[in-house]
């Protein structure tokens, strides 16, 4: 009888170890992540139309790779840095690959923009952690010498950065 | 020589009736009645995991009492401290908790026998708080990773709950029981801390995102204290 009680005890221990790992323990892919920042480009002469940008690159200041490279393009999404309240990009038209025999378009220009904004921790769940929505306080063309600016306006659609189901940012070249 | 053999055989024959009259008065001292009386003890496992596992301390005291043939009034006392390392988030939990209730045996002894098989129903509150030490920024892989190191304290939290237990125990020494169970858990309300969530709640353990159901075991060993016997 103790011999049947006991081999009770070893199986409801099995059972226990079983609920051991969870699909909560591990983020997914799928999951809302920190939300990029939506831009859309426009004509700057007729302020209702899209206008693709040809040959966009866009590279944080700040690092070494491109986020996006050579695409021609009018919606790009980028991230923003959440441990800073300010991320600068450079936003570069017309951009050649440096492995090109040679450009026979028109030249590249490069524009800075330095966006500043209020960053806001936002718990999210068990494995993803936190994430972070942005309250955007401006976005400014910097300054360049010779002037030649291709970005002729930026305005500010949304200043809350929580989803990017609509444009945060429309430019206007 | 004959008179020596009679003489053994009536002495074994006294002998004989002799063993017959005390086996039948060993049958009449088997005491039918049963043991009534407190039973307490603590869980094994939690000072054991206590010792092997780094991320984990805690005890937790049982007991419960005979009221009336299966049924059992019982209780459990504890403290719990987690630590977690998730996959973006460390902190960790600590708090006491009791869980009141009652268990019926459903296992029918032979005589002399107080083994169990038995169900329970618990209510359980917490009463905990939480720290939360770091975590990573879930964004972007662009920038570098966004690691906070933070020292954030979440007082008087509660969480209550209402516990299944399934087990069993068996006496295994005179008035010594050694149990395990397993337990299904359902949260009636907690207090959720502002922009965090309870990962662990002291004596409800682990809980899971969008779900309110919680599991645990426990291993017990008790001991009996008879009062009287029915």
């Amino acid at each position: 009888m103790k011999i049947k009680l006991f081999s009770l005890l070893i199986l409801f221990g099995f059972v226990s170890l079983l609920t051991g790992c969870e699909k909560d323990d591990i983020c997914p892919e799928t999951a809302d992540a920190t939300p990029l920042l939506v831009i859309r480009f426009l004509d700057y002469e007729d302020q209702n139309d899209f206008q693709s940008v040809p040959s966009l690159t866009v590279k944080g200041t700040s690092e070494v790779t491109n986020f996006i490279t050579r695409q021609t393009t009018d919606s790009i999404a980028i991230p923003l840095k959440t441990f800073e309240n300010f991320t600068q990009y450079q936003f570069i038209v017309n951009d050649v690959d440096p492995e090109a025999e040679e450009n026979t378009g028109p030249d590249p220009n490069a524009d800075l923009i330095e966006f500043f904004y209020v960053p806001e921790e936002i718990y999210e769940n068990r494995a993803c952690g936190y994430v972070v929505n942005f309250t955007i306080s401006s976005a400014e063309l910097l300054a360049e010498t010779p002037e030649n600016h291709w970005i002729k306006q930026i305005e500010v659609r949304q200043l809350n950065v929580e989803n990017e189901a609509s444009a945060h940012i429309y430019i206007y070249h | 020589m004959k008179q020596a053999h009679i003489f053994i055989f009536i002495i074994s024959f006294l002998f004989l009736k002799n063993s017959v009259l005390l086996a039948q008065q060993q049958i009449d001292s088997v005491d039918a009645r049963e043991k009534y009386g407190i039973r307490v003890g603590a869980d094994l496992s939690k000072p054991l995991r206590s010792l092997i596992d780094d991320d984990y301390s805690g005890f937790e005291l049982v007991g419960d009492y005979r009221v009336y043939e299966n049924w059992y009034a019982a209780a459990e006392l504890g403290f719990d401290e987690f630590f977690y390392k998730e996959e973006n988030i460390n902190g960790s939990t600590k708090g006491s908790y009791f869980k009141l209730g009652a268990n019926y045996n459903a296992y029918t002894n032979w005589i002399g026998m107080q083994n169990e098989i038995f169900a329970g129903l618990r209510f359980g509150f917490s009463s905990f708080s939480q720290q939360l030490d770091g975590y990573t920024v879930y964004s972007h892989p662009y920038f570098p990773a966004d690691i906070r190191e933070v020292n954030i304290e979440y007082n008087n939290l509660t969480a209550s709950w209402i516990e299944l237990q399934l087990g069993t125990k068996v006496e295994i020494l005179g008035n010594l029981f050694l149990g395990f169970h397993f337990q299904l858990k359902k949260r009636i309300s907690a207090t959720e801390p502002t922009n965090f969530a309870n990962l662990y709640i002291p004596g409800f353990h682990r809980t899971y995102d969008g779900s309110s159901i919680g599991v645990g075991y426990g291993y017990s060993i008790t001991y009996l204290i008879p009062f009287y016997k029915k």
